[in-house]
Protein backbone atom coordinates (compact mmCIF):
# COMPACT_ATOMS: atom_id res chain seq x y z
CA UNK A 1 0.00 0.00 0.00
CA UNK A 2 1.21 3.52 -0.76
CA UNK A 3 1.84 6.16 1.90
CA UNK A 4 -1.36 7.93 0.92
CA UNK A 5 -3.24 4.65 1.19
CA UNK A 6 -1.96 4.10 4.75
CA UNK A 7 -2.92 7.63 5.75
CA UNK A 8 -6.41 7.27 4.25
CA UNK A 9 -6.89 3.92 6.03
CA UNK A 10 -5.72 5.36 9.33
CA UNK A 11 -8.05 8.34 8.98
CA UNK A 12 -10.95 6.03 8.15
CA UNK A 13 -10.22 3.86 11.22
CA UNK A 14 -10.04 6.94 13.45
CA UNK A 15 -13.29 8.32 11.98
CA UNK A 16 -15.19 5.03 12.39
CA UNK A 17 -13.76 4.59 15.90
CA UNK A 18 -14.81 8.11 16.92
CA UNK A 19 -18.33 7.62 15.53
CA UNK A 20 -18.69 4.29 17.35
CA UNK A 21 -17.39 5.81 20.61
CA UNK A 22 -19.95 8.60 20.30
CA UNK A 23 -22.81 6.22 19.44
CA UNK A 24 -22.20 3.93 22.42
CA UNK A 25 -24.05 6.19 24.85
CA UNK A 26 -25.17 9.45 23.20
CA UNK A 27 -27.28 11.95 25.17
CA UNK A 28 -30.09 11.90 22.59
CA UNK A 29 -30.75 8.27 23.43
CA UNK A 30 -32.86 9.57 26.34
CA UNK A 31 -35.49 10.59 23.77
CA UNK A 32 -35.39 7.42 21.69
CA UNK A 33 -38.34 5.11 22.16
CA UNK A 34 -40.29 2.64 20.08
CA UNK A 35 -43.59 0.79 20.15
CA UNK A 36 -45.84 3.60 21.40
CA UNK A 37 -48.98 5.23 20.04
CA UNK A 38 -49.54 8.96 20.70
CA UNK A 39 -50.31 10.53 24.10
CA UNK A 40 -54.00 10.79 25.10
CA UNK A 41 -55.94 11.80 28.19
CA UNK A 42 -58.60 9.46 29.58
CA UNK A 43 -62.01 10.43 31.05
CA UNK A 44 -60.39 10.18 34.52
CA UNK A 45 -57.90 12.88 33.52
CA UNK A 46 -54.95 10.47 33.46
CA UNK A 47 -52.47 11.01 30.67
CA UNK A 48 -51.44 7.78 28.95
CA UNK A 49 -50.36 6.20 25.71
CA UNK A 50 -50.92 2.75 24.29
CA UNK A 51 -47.97 0.47 23.69
CA UNK A 52 -47.87 -1.94 20.79
CA UNK A 53 -46.82 -5.54 21.47
CA UNK A 54 -43.32 -4.42 22.46
CA UNK A 55 -42.39 -0.94 23.63
CA UNK A 56 -39.02 0.32 24.78
CA UNK A 57 -37.66 3.54 26.23
CA UNK A 58 -34.67 4.79 28.21
CA UNK A 59 -34.36 6.15 31.76
CA UNK A 60 -31.32 7.77 33.43
CA UNK A 61 -29.10 5.19 35.08
CA UNK A 62 -28.89 7.48 38.12
CA UNK A 63 -32.48 6.46 39.00
CA UNK A 64 -32.79 3.87 41.80
CA UNK A 65 -36.50 3.11 41.52
CA UNK A 66 -39.03 3.20 38.74
CA UNK A 67 -42.83 3.38 38.95
CA UNK A 68 -44.86 2.50 35.87
CA UNK A 69 -48.65 3.09 35.89
CA UNK A 70 -50.22 0.50 33.63
CA UNK A 71 -53.76 -0.45 32.62
CA UNK A 72 -55.66 -2.31 29.93
CA UNK A 73 -59.24 -2.02 28.69
CA UNK A 74 -61.87 -4.72 28.28
CA UNK A 75 -64.07 -3.16 25.59
CA UNK A 76 -64.97 -6.29 23.64
CA UNK A 77 -66.82 -9.31 25.07
CA UNK A 78 -63.95 -11.68 24.23
CA UNK A 79 -61.14 -9.55 25.67
CA UNK A 80 -58.77 -11.70 27.74
CA UNK A 81 -56.46 -10.63 30.61
CA UNK A 82 -53.08 -9.41 29.39
CA UNK A 83 -49.75 -10.66 30.72
CA UNK A 84 -47.07 -7.98 30.87
CA UNK A 85 -43.31 -8.54 31.09
CA UNK A 86 -40.88 -5.74 31.94
CA UNK A 87 -37.13 -6.00 31.39
CA UNK A 88 -34.28 -3.66 32.31
CA UNK A 89 -31.37 -3.84 29.85
CA UNK A 90 -32.71 -7.23 28.68
CA UNK A 91 -32.84 -8.64 32.26
CA UNK A 92 -36.35 -9.68 33.44
CA UNK A 93 -37.54 -7.20 36.12
CA UNK A 94 -41.27 -7.80 36.55
CA UNK A 95 -44.09 -9.94 35.20
CA UNK A 96 -47.79 -9.64 36.00
CA UNK A 97 -51.27 -10.04 34.59
CA UNK A 98 -53.89 -7.30 34.14
CA UNK A 99 -57.28 -8.86 34.88
CA UNK A 100 -59.42 -5.70 35.12
CA UNK A 101 -59.37 -2.16 33.76
CA UNK A 102 -58.04 -0.41 36.90
CA UNK A 103 -54.72 1.44 36.88
CA UNK A 104 -51.90 -0.55 38.51
CA UNK A 105 -48.63 1.02 39.61
CA UNK A 106 -45.66 -1.32 39.22
CA UNK A 107 -42.64 -0.30 41.29
CA UNK A 108 -39.27 -1.81 40.68
CA UNK A 109 -35.80 -1.31 42.07
CA UNK A 110 -33.25 -0.71 39.37
CA UNK A 111 -29.90 -2.48 39.59
CA UNK A 112 -26.72 -0.48 40.23
CA UNK A 113 -25.73 1.68 37.26
CA UNK A 114 -23.24 0.24 34.81
CA UNK A 115 -20.98 2.14 32.45
CA UNK A 116 -23.81 3.77 30.50
CA UNK A 117 -25.71 6.97 31.29
CA UNK A 118 -29.05 5.42 30.40
CA UNK A 119 -30.73 2.06 30.79
CA UNK A 120 -33.33 0.54 28.57
CA UNK A 121 -36.76 -0.55 29.74
CA UNK A 122 -38.67 -3.02 27.55
CA UNK A 123 -42.38 -3.77 28.00
CA UNK A 124 -43.88 -6.77 26.25
CA UNK A 125 -47.47 -8.04 26.27
CA UNK A 126 -48.79 -11.47 25.36
CA UNK A 127 -51.83 -10.26 23.39
CA UNK A 128 -53.06 -7.14 21.64
CA UNK A 129 -56.33 -5.25 21.59
CA UNK A 130 -57.66 -4.05 18.22
CA UNK A 131 -55.58 -1.54 16.23
CA UNK A 132 -52.25 -2.88 17.43
CA UNK A 133 -52.76 -1.73 21.06
CA UNK A 134 -51.01 -3.50 23.95
CA UNK A 135 -51.43 -1.76 27.33
CA UNK A 136 -51.88 1.84 28.45
CA UNK A 137 -48.84 3.37 30.12
CA UNK A 138 -49.11 6.53 32.27
CA UNK A 139 -46.30 8.94 33.14
CA UNK A 140 -43.26 7.07 34.46
CA UNK A 141 -41.96 8.20 37.89
CA UNK A 142 -38.27 7.92 38.83
CA UNK A 143 -36.58 8.14 42.24
CA UNK A 144 -32.91 9.02 42.47
CA UNK A 145 -30.24 7.03 44.23
CA UNK B 1 -21.74 14.75 -17.21
CA UNK B 2 -23.98 11.70 -16.68
CA UNK B 3 -21.70 10.55 -13.87
CA UNK B 4 -22.30 13.87 -12.12
CA UNK B 5 -26.05 13.44 -12.57
CA UNK B 6 -25.92 10.08 -10.78
CA UNK B 7 -23.83 11.61 -7.99
CA UNK B 8 -26.24 14.54 -7.71
CA UNK B 9 -29.18 12.10 -7.63
CA UNK B 10 -27.55 10.28 -4.71
CA UNK B 11 -27.09 13.57 -2.82
CA UNK B 12 -30.66 14.61 -3.64
CA UNK B 13 -32.02 11.28 -2.34
CA UNK B 14 -30.02 11.62 0.87
CA UNK B 15 -31.11 15.23 1.41
CA UNK B 16 -34.76 14.39 0.70
CA UNK B 17 -34.60 11.39 3.05
CA UNK B 18 -33.17 13.49 5.89
CA UNK B 19 -35.76 16.22 5.21
CA UNK B 20 -38.68 13.73 5.31
CA UNK B 21 -37.70 12.07 8.58
CA UNK B 22 -36.17 15.09 10.34
CA UNK B 23 -39.37 17.07 9.79
CA UNK B 24 -41.71 14.20 10.69
CA UNK B 25 -43.36 14.08 7.28
CA UNK B 26 -43.50 10.30 7.36
CA UNK B 27 -43.75 7.60 10.02
CA UNK B 28 -40.66 5.39 10.49
CA UNK B 29 -39.73 3.62 7.23
CA UNK B 30 -40.73 0.05 8.18
CA UNK B 31 -44.47 0.55 7.70
CA UNK B 32 -47.33 -0.73 5.56
CA UNK B 33 -45.98 -3.02 2.77
CA UNK B 34 -42.47 -2.15 3.89
CA UNK B 35 -43.13 -4.10 7.09
CA UNK B 36 -43.94 -7.37 5.40
CA UNK B 37 -41.08 -7.09 2.90
CA UNK B 38 -38.66 -6.52 5.79
CA UNK B 39 -40.02 -8.84 8.50
CA UNK B 40 -38.00 -11.84 7.25
CA UNK B 41 -34.78 -10.24 8.53
CA UNK B 42 -35.57 -10.17 12.27
CA UNK B 43 -37.13 -13.62 11.83
CA UNK B 44 -33.89 -15.02 10.36
CA UNK B 45 -31.17 -13.16 12.22
CA UNK B 46 -32.66 -12.30 15.62
CA UNK B 47 -35.32 -14.90 16.38
CA UNK B 48 -33.87 -17.70 14.21
CA UNK B 49 -37.42 -18.69 13.32
CA UNK B 50 -38.33 -18.37 9.61
CA UNK B 51 -41.96 -19.22 10.38
CA UNK B 52 -42.41 -15.61 11.64
CA UNK B 53 -44.16 -16.88 14.79
CA UNK B 54 -41.44 -15.56 17.12
CA UNK B 55 -41.55 -12.10 15.54
CA UNK B 56 -45.33 -12.10 15.97
CA UNK B 57 -44.95 -13.00 19.65
CA UNK B 58 -42.43 -10.23 20.30
CA UNK B 59 -43.80 -7.41 18.19
CA UNK B 60 -47.50 -8.03 18.27
CA UNK B 61 -48.66 -10.18 21.15
CA UNK B 62 -48.69 -13.30 18.97
CA UNK B 63 -50.88 -12.04 16.12
CA UNK B 64 -49.74 -9.83 13.25
CA UNK B 65 -52.05 -6.81 12.82
CA UNK B 66 -54.08 -6.63 9.59
CA UNK B 67 -51.92 -3.88 8.04
CA UNK B 68 -48.98 -6.26 7.80
CA UNK B 69 -50.70 -8.45 5.16
CA UNK B 70 -49.31 -11.50 6.96
CA UNK B 71 -52.11 -14.03 7.33
CA UNK B 72 -52.63 -17.32 9.12
CA UNK B 73 -53.02 -20.00 6.44
CA UNK B 74 -56.36 -21.79 6.81
CA UNK B 75 -55.76 -25.37 7.86
CA UNK B 76 -52.17 -25.11 9.06
CA UNK B 77 -52.61 -21.86 11.08
CA UNK B 78 -49.02 -20.97 10.12
CA UNK B 79 -48.04 -17.48 8.97
CA UNK B 80 -47.93 -16.68 5.24
CA UNK B 81 -46.49 -13.34 4.20
CA UNK B 82 -48.17 -11.66 1.22
CA UNK B 83 -44.79 -10.32 0.17
CA UNK B 84 -41.85 -12.49 -0.82
CA UNK B 85 -38.33 -12.36 0.61
CA UNK B 86 -36.34 -10.69 -2.19
CA UNK B 87 -36.35 -7.21 -0.66
CA UNK B 88 -35.18 -8.65 2.66
CA UNK B 89 -32.34 -10.51 0.92
CA UNK B 90 -31.17 -7.25 -0.65
CA UNK B 91 -31.44 -5.47 2.72
CA UNK B 92 -29.19 -7.97 4.53
CA UNK B 93 -25.97 -5.86 4.60
CA UNK B 94 -27.88 -2.83 5.85
CA UNK B 95 -29.71 -4.89 8.46
CA UNK B 96 -26.51 -6.48 9.80
CA UNK B 97 -24.86 -3.06 10.14
CA UNK B 98 -27.94 -1.77 11.97
CA UNK B 99 -28.01 -4.85 14.22
CA UNK B 100 -24.38 -4.33 15.24
CA UNK B 101 -24.97 -0.66 15.92
CA UNK B 102 -28.14 -1.43 17.89
CA UNK B 103 -26.30 -3.85 20.17
CA UNK B 104 -23.45 -1.39 20.56
CA UNK B 105 -25.82 1.46 21.53
CA UNK B 106 -27.97 -0.70 23.86
CA UNK B 107 -31.12 -0.08 21.82
CA UNK B 108 -33.68 -2.85 21.81
CA UNK B 109 -32.42 -5.47 19.33
CA UNK B 110 -35.90 -6.51 18.23
CA UNK B 111 -35.50 -5.59 14.58
CA UNK B 112 -37.70 -2.50 14.64
CA UNK B 113 -35.89 0.20 16.63
CA UNK B 114 -34.15 3.30 15.30
CA UNK B 115 -31.17 1.89 13.36
CA UNK B 116 -33.16 -0.97 11.81
CA UNK B 117 -35.77 1.53 10.62
CA UNK B 118 -33.29 3.74 8.83
CA UNK B 119 -31.24 0.84 7.54
CA UNK B 120 -34.37 -0.37 5.73
CA UNK B 121 -35.16 3.19 4.58
CA UNK B 122 -31.67 3.93 3.27
CA UNK B 123 -31.40 0.53 1.56
CA UNK B 124 -34.26 1.45 -0.80
CA UNK B 125 -32.49 4.65 -1.81
CA UNK B 126 -29.21 2.79 -2.25
CA UNK B 127 -30.72 0.32 -4.72
CA UNK B 128 -32.38 3.16 -6.64
CA UNK B 129 -28.99 4.81 -7.11
CA UNK B 130 -27.39 1.46 -7.96
CA UNK B 131 -30.09 1.09 -10.64
CA UNK B 132 -29.19 4.51 -12.03
CA UNK B 133 -25.51 3.49 -12.21
CA UNK B 134 -26.43 0.45 -14.29
CA UNK B 135 -28.87 2.41 -16.46
CA UNK B 136 -26.15 4.94 -17.17
CA UNK B 137 -23.90 2.14 -18.40
CA UNK B 138 -26.68 0.78 -20.61
CA UNK B 139 -27.63 4.14 -22.09
CA UNK B 140 -24.03 5.12 -22.81
CA UNK B 141 -23.81 2.09 -25.12
CA UNK B 142 -26.33 3.81 -27.44
CA UNK B 143 -26.57 7.51 -26.59
CA UNK B 144 -24.26 10.44 -25.98
CA UNK B 145 -23.21 11.42 -22.47
CA UNK B 146 -25.43 14.54 -22.58
CA UNK B 147 -28.51 12.60 -23.69
CA UNK B 148 -27.83 9.97 -20.99
CA UNK B 149 -27.46 12.68 -18.37
CA UNK B 150 -30.72 14.35 -19.42
CA UNK B 151 -32.62 11.04 -19.43
CA UNK B 152 -31.38 10.06 -15.96
CA UNK B 153 -32.08 13.50 -14.48
CA UNK B 154 -35.58 13.52 -15.97
CA UNK B 155 -36.22 10.01 -14.69
CA UNK B 156 -35.26 10.91 -11.11
CA UNK B 157 -37.07 14.24 -10.90
CA UNK B 158 -39.90 13.86 -13.42
CA UNK B 159 -41.35 10.53 -12.22
CA UNK B 160 -42.15 8.94 -8.87
CA UNK B 161 -38.64 7.42 -8.58
CA UNK B 162 -37.40 10.05 -6.10
CA UNK B 163 -40.46 9.48 -3.91
CA UNK B 164 -39.97 5.71 -3.82
CA UNK B 165 -36.24 6.14 -3.16
CA UNK B 166 -36.94 8.29 -0.09
CA UNK B 167 -40.46 8.62 1.35
CA UNK B 168 -41.65 5.08 0.61
CA UNK B 169 -38.22 3.52 0.22
CA UNK B 170 -38.99 0.37 2.19
CA UNK B 171 -41.40 -0.80 -0.53
CA UNK B 172 -40.16 -3.18 -3.22
CA UNK B 173 -40.21 -0.76 -6.15
CA UNK B 174 -36.67 0.60 -6.15
CA UNK B 175 -35.38 -2.94 -5.67
CA UNK B 176 -37.28 -4.05 -8.76
CA UNK B 177 -36.08 -0.91 -10.56
CA UNK B 178 -32.48 -1.93 -9.86
CA UNK B 179 -33.11 -5.54 -10.83
CA UNK B 180 -34.68 -4.61 -14.19
CA UNK B 181 -31.73 -2.32 -14.92
CA UNK B 182 -29.43 -5.23 -14.02
CA UNK B 183 -31.44 -7.60 -16.23
CA UNK B 184 -31.16 -5.21 -19.18
CA UNK B 185 -27.37 -5.06 -18.86
CA UNK B 186 -26.70 -8.69 -18.01
CA UNK B 187 -29.11 -9.97 -20.67
CA UNK B 188 -27.49 -7.81 -23.35
CA UNK B 189 -24.05 -9.02 -22.27
CA UNK B 190 -25.21 -12.62 -22.41
CA UNK B 191 -26.75 -12.26 -25.85
CA UNK B 192 -23.61 -10.54 -27.08
CA UNK B 193 -21.73 -13.81 -26.56
CA UNK B 194 -24.05 -15.40 -29.16
CA UNK B 195 -22.55 -13.42 -31.98
CA UNK B 196 -19.13 -14.92 -31.42
CA UNK B 197 -18.21 -17.92 -33.51
CA UNK B 198 -17.12 -19.91 -30.46
CA UNK B 199 -18.53 -19.86 -26.97
CA UNK B 200 -15.99 -18.62 -24.42
CA UNK B 201 -16.03 -19.58 -20.76
CA UNK B 202 -17.34 -16.17 -19.75
CA UNK B 203 -20.66 -17.07 -21.42
CA UNK B 204 -21.33 -19.59 -18.64
CA UNK B 205 -20.57 -17.00 -15.96
CA UNK B 206 -22.86 -14.53 -17.68
CA UNK B 207 -25.57 -17.18 -17.91
CA UNK B 208 -25.29 -17.84 -14.15
CA UNK B 209 -25.42 -14.10 -13.42
CA UNK B 210 -28.48 -13.78 -15.63
CA UNK B 211 -30.13 -16.60 -13.65
CA UNK B 212 -29.24 -14.90 -10.36
CA UNK B 213 -30.83 -11.61 -11.47
CA UNK B 214 -33.86 -13.40 -12.93
CA UNK B 215 -34.35 -15.34 -9.69
CA UNK B 216 -34.06 -12.21 -7.58
CA UNK B 217 -36.64 -10.46 -9.76
CA UNK B 218 -39.18 -13.19 -9.04
CA UNK B 219 -38.11 -13.35 -5.39
CA UNK B 220 -38.72 -9.62 -5.00
CA UNK B 221 -42.14 -9.43 -6.63
CA UNK B 222 -43.73 -12.56 -8.05
CA UNK B 223 -45.73 -10.81 -10.77
CA UNK B 224 -42.49 -9.37 -12.13
CA UNK B 225 -41.86 -12.78 -13.62
CA UNK B 226 -43.23 -10.95 -16.66
CA UNK B 227 -39.96 -9.03 -16.90
CA UNK B 228 -38.20 -12.26 -17.82
CA UNK B 229 -39.85 -12.08 -21.25
CA UNK B 230 -36.99 -9.68 -21.96
CA UNK B 231 -34.55 -12.61 -22.08
CA UNK B 232 -35.98 -14.40 -25.15
CA UNK B 233 -37.29 -11.20 -26.76
CA UNK B 234 -34.08 -9.17 -26.65
CA UNK B 235 -33.16 -8.09 -30.15
CA UNK B 236 -36.43 -9.38 -31.60
CA UNK B 237 -38.03 -6.58 -33.58
CA UNK B 238 -41.08 -8.45 -34.86
CA UNK B 239 -43.06 -11.42 -33.62
CA UNK B 240 -41.72 -13.70 -36.37
CA UNK B 241 -38.25 -13.13 -34.97
CA UNK B 242 -39.06 -15.13 -31.85
CA UNK B 243 -38.38 -18.30 -33.86
CA UNK B 244 -34.76 -17.23 -34.33
CA UNK B 245 -34.51 -16.51 -30.60
CA UNK B 246 -35.85 -19.97 -29.75
CA UNK B 247 -33.46 -21.59 -32.21
CA UNK B 248 -30.57 -19.69 -30.64
CA UNK B 249 -31.70 -20.85 -27.21
CA UNK B 250 -31.83 -24.46 -28.39
CA UNK B 251 -28.36 -24.21 -29.88
CA UNK B 252 -26.92 -23.12 -26.52
CA UNK B 253 -29.04 -25.18 -24.22
CA UNK B 254 -26.25 -25.63 -21.68
CA UNK B 255 -26.17 -21.92 -20.91
CA UNK B 256 -29.95 -21.78 -20.84
CA UNK B 257 -29.91 -24.66 -18.34
CA UNK B 258 -27.36 -22.81 -16.19
CA UNK B 259 -29.54 -19.69 -16.22
CA UNK B 260 -32.66 -21.65 -15.35
CA UNK B 261 -30.83 -23.60 -12.63
CA UNK B 262 -29.41 -20.46 -11.01
CA UNK B 263 -32.82 -18.77 -11.08
CA UNK B 264 -34.47 -21.86 -9.57
CA UNK B 265 -31.87 -21.99 -6.77
CA UNK B 266 -32.57 -18.36 -5.88
CA UNK B 267 -36.35 -18.87 -5.80
CA UNK B 268 -36.21 -22.24 -3.97
CA UNK B 269 -36.06 -20.86 -0.38
CA UNK B 270 -39.28 -18.93 -0.98
CA UNK B 271 -41.03 -22.03 -2.32
CA UNK B 272 -39.76 -24.05 0.65
CA UNK B 273 -41.18 -21.41 2.99
CA UNK B 274 -44.56 -21.62 1.28
CA UNK B 275 -44.45 -25.41 1.48
CA UNK B 276 -43.56 -25.35 5.18
CA UNK B 277 -46.44 -22.97 5.94
CA UNK B 278 -49.16 -24.33 3.66
CA UNK B 279 -48.17 -27.78 2.39
CA UNK B 280 -48.04 -26.34 -1.15
CA UNK B 281 -45.07 -25.15 -3.17
CA UNK B 282 -46.95 -22.37 -4.94
CA UNK B 283 -49.63 -20.35 -3.17
CA UNK B 284 -51.59 -17.14 -3.61
CA UNK B 285 -50.00 -15.36 -0.68
CA UNK B 286 -52.60 -12.58 -0.71
CA UNK B 287 -55.29 -15.00 0.48
CA UNK B 288 -58.73 -13.88 -0.72
CA UNK B 289 -57.45 -10.69 -2.39
CA UNK B 290 -57.20 -11.39 -6.10
CA UNK B 291 -57.41 -10.23 -9.74
CA UNK B 292 -60.53 -9.39 -11.69
CA UNK B 293 -59.38 -10.06 -15.25
CA UNK B 294 -62.76 -9.42 -16.82
CA UNK B 295 -63.01 -5.73 -15.89
CA UNK B 296 -59.54 -4.18 -15.78
CA UNK B 297 -59.24 -0.46 -14.93
CA UNK B 298 -57.07 0.30 -17.96
CA UNK B 299 -57.98 3.98 -18.16
CA UNK B 300 -57.57 4.28 -14.41
CA UNK B 301 -54.00 2.99 -14.26
CA UNK B 302 -52.85 4.88 -17.36
CA UNK B 303 -54.60 8.25 -17.43
CA UNK B 304 -56.93 8.81 -14.46
CA UNK B 305 -56.47 11.56 -11.91
CA UNK B 306 -56.53 8.91 -9.15
CA UNK B 307 -53.33 7.11 -10.06
CA UNK B 308 -52.88 7.33 -13.85
CA UNK B 309 -49.26 6.68 -14.81
CA UNK B 310 -49.19 9.33 -17.52
CA UNK B 311 -51.31 11.79 -15.52
CA UNK B 312 -48.81 11.88 -12.64
CA UNK B 313 -45.69 11.38 -14.78
CA UNK B 314 -46.57 12.96 -18.16
CA UNK B 315 -42.90 12.95 -19.10
CA UNK B 316 -43.22 9.22 -19.66
CA UNK B 317 -45.36 9.89 -22.76
CA UNK B 318 -42.19 11.29 -24.30
CA UNK B 319 -40.48 8.01 -23.41
CA UNK B 320 -43.15 6.05 -25.29
CA UNK B 321 -42.68 8.33 -28.32
CA UNK B 322 -38.90 7.99 -27.97
CA UNK B 323 -39.04 4.25 -28.61
CA UNK B 324 -40.43 5.00 -32.09
CA UNK B 325 -38.59 8.23 -32.88
CA UNK B 326 -35.16 6.78 -32.08
CA UNK B 327 -35.91 3.22 -33.16
CA UNK B 328 -32.42 2.75 -34.55
CA UNK B 329 -31.21 2.88 -30.91
CA UNK B 330 -34.15 1.33 -29.09
CA UNK B 331 -34.95 -1.56 -31.46
CA UNK B 332 -33.37 -4.40 -29.40
CA UNK B 333 -35.67 -3.59 -26.48
CA UNK B 334 -38.78 -2.22 -28.17
CA UNK B 335 -40.84 -5.37 -28.64
CA UNK B 336 -39.98 -6.79 -25.21
CA UNK B 337 -40.65 -3.45 -23.49
CA UNK B 338 -43.96 -3.02 -25.32
CA UNK B 339 -45.23 -6.53 -24.54
CA UNK B 340 -44.10 -6.44 -20.92
CA UNK B 341 -45.63 -2.99 -20.42
CA UNK B 342 -48.95 -4.09 -21.98
CA UNK B 343 -49.07 -7.24 -19.86
CA UNK B 344 -48.17 -5.32 -16.71
CA UNK B 345 -50.82 -2.68 -17.38
CA UNK B 346 -53.43 -5.42 -17.75
CA UNK B 347 -52.24 -7.19 -14.61
CA UNK B 348 -52.13 -4.05 -12.47
CA UNK B 349 -55.47 -2.82 -13.84
CA UNK B 350 -57.04 -6.17 -12.93
CA UNK B 351 -55.86 -6.19 -9.30
CA UNK B 352 -58.74 -5.69 -6.85
CA UNK B 353 -57.05 -2.49 -5.58
CA UNK B 354 -55.81 -1.15 -8.92
CA UNK B 355 -54.61 2.07 -7.21
CA UNK B 356 -52.23 0.00 -5.02
CA UNK B 357 -53.43 1.75 -1.85
CA UNK B 358 -52.00 5.03 -0.59
CA UNK B 359 -49.18 6.08 -2.87
CA UNK B 360 -47.75 8.92 -4.95
CA UNK B 361 -48.57 8.34 -8.62
CA UNK B 362 -48.91 4.70 -9.64
CA UNK B 363 -46.21 2.84 -7.76
CA UNK B 364 -46.75 -0.36 -9.73
CA UNK B 365 -44.90 1.13 -12.71
CA UNK B 366 -41.78 2.28 -10.85
CA UNK B 367 -40.42 -1.22 -11.50
CA UNK B 368 -40.58 -0.57 -15.28
CA UNK B 369 -38.79 2.80 -15.26
CA UNK B 370 -35.57 1.35 -16.76
CA UNK B 371 -37.56 0.68 -19.95
CA UNK B 372 -38.87 4.23 -19.88
CA UNK B 373 -35.30 5.52 -19.41
CA UNK B 374 -34.38 3.99 -22.77
CA UNK B 375 -37.39 5.64 -24.40
CA UNK B 376 -36.62 8.98 -22.74
CA UNK B 377 -33.03 8.87 -23.95
CA UNK B 378 -34.35 8.06 -27.42
CA UNK B 379 -36.69 11.03 -27.28
CA UNK B 380 -33.92 13.38 -26.13
CA UNK B 381 -31.58 12.04 -28.84
CA UNK B 382 -34.29 12.72 -31.44
CA UNK B 383 -34.95 16.19 -30.05
CA UNK B 384 -31.24 17.04 -30.17
CA UNK B 385 -31.23 16.78 -33.97
CA UNK B 386 -32.46 20.36 -34.46
CA UNK B 387 -31.96 23.47 -32.35
CA UNK B 388 -35.65 24.36 -32.23
CA UNK B 389 -36.66 20.89 -31.03
CA UNK B 390 -33.94 20.99 -28.40
CA UNK B 391 -35.22 24.26 -26.98
CA UNK B 392 -38.90 23.24 -27.02
CA UNK B 393 -38.22 19.82 -25.49
CA UNK B 394 -35.86 21.26 -22.86
CA UNK B 395 -38.39 23.87 -21.76
CA UNK B 396 -41.29 21.38 -21.70
CA UNK B 397 -39.21 18.83 -19.79
CA UNK B 398 -38.18 21.43 -17.20
CA UNK B 399 -41.82 22.46 -16.71
CA UNK B 400 -42.97 18.83 -16.29
CA UNK B 401 -40.10 18.07 -13.90
CA UNK B 402 -40.98 21.10 -11.77
CA UNK B 403 -44.65 20.09 -11.75
CA UNK B 404 -43.74 16.55 -10.73
CA UNK B 405 -41.43 17.72 -7.93
CA UNK B 406 -44.02 20.19 -6.69
CA UNK B 407 -46.76 17.55 -6.62
CA UNK B 408 -44.46 15.18 -4.78
CA UNK B 409 -43.86 17.85 -2.13
CA UNK B 410 -47.64 18.38 -1.96
CA UNK B 411 -48.01 14.67 -1.25
CA UNK B 412 -45.35 14.81 1.46
CA UNK B 413 -47.09 17.81 3.02
CA UNK B 414 -50.42 16.00 3.07
CA UNK B 415 -51.98 18.42 0.56
CA UNK B 416 -52.69 15.63 -1.93
CA UNK B 417 -54.85 12.72 -0.71
CA UNK B 418 -52.99 9.41 -0.64
CA UNK B 419 -55.60 7.70 -2.86
CA UNK B 420 -58.99 8.14 -4.54
CA UNK B 421 -58.31 11.78 -5.44
CA UNK B 422 -61.04 13.32 -7.61
CA UNK B 423 -60.62 15.84 -10.43
CA UNK B 424 -62.35 18.47 -8.27
CA UNK B 425 -59.91 17.83 -5.41
CA UNK B 426 -56.95 17.94 -7.79
CA UNK B 427 -58.06 21.27 -9.25
CA UNK B 428 -58.69 22.76 -5.82
CA UNK B 429 -55.11 22.08 -4.62
CA UNK B 430 -53.31 22.54 -7.95
CA UNK B 431 -50.01 24.41 -7.30
CA UNK B 432 -51.00 25.09 -3.68
CA UNK B 433 -48.79 24.41 -0.69
CA UNK B 434 -51.60 24.14 1.85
Amino acid sequence: MTRHGWIATALAVVAVGSILAYLRDPAWLAHVESGFHGWRTGPDGVRYRWTTGHASFFVPSSAARLTIPVRVTFDQPGDQPVRVRIAVDDRPADEFELRDDRWTSRRMVLPAPGSRQRRRIDIRVDRLRADNRGVQLGDIALDGR
Amino acid sequence: MSKRVVFAAALLCLAAYVFIYATGRANPPIRSDGYSYYVYLPAWFIYHDPSLASVARDCCGGEFPAFTAIIRWPGTRRWVNAHPMGVAVMQVPFFLAAHGLTKWSNLSADGFTLYYQHAAGIAGGFWAIAGLVLLRRLLLRRFSDRVTAAALAALVCGTGLLHYATYDSSYSHTYSFFLLAALLIVNEDWWSTFTKATVDKSAFGKAALLGLVAGLIVLTRHTNVLLLLLVPLYGVSHLGGTRNALAAGRARWREVAITAGAAALVVLPQLALYYEATGRWIVSSYGDLTFNFTSPHLWGVLFSVQKGLFFWSPLLLAAVAGFWLAREHTRPFALAAGLIFAADVYLIASWWDWQFGGSYGHRGFIDLLPFFAIGLAGFFAWSARTRLRTIVVALTTCALVLLSLFQMLQYWNGVLPISDITWEQYKSVFLRWQ
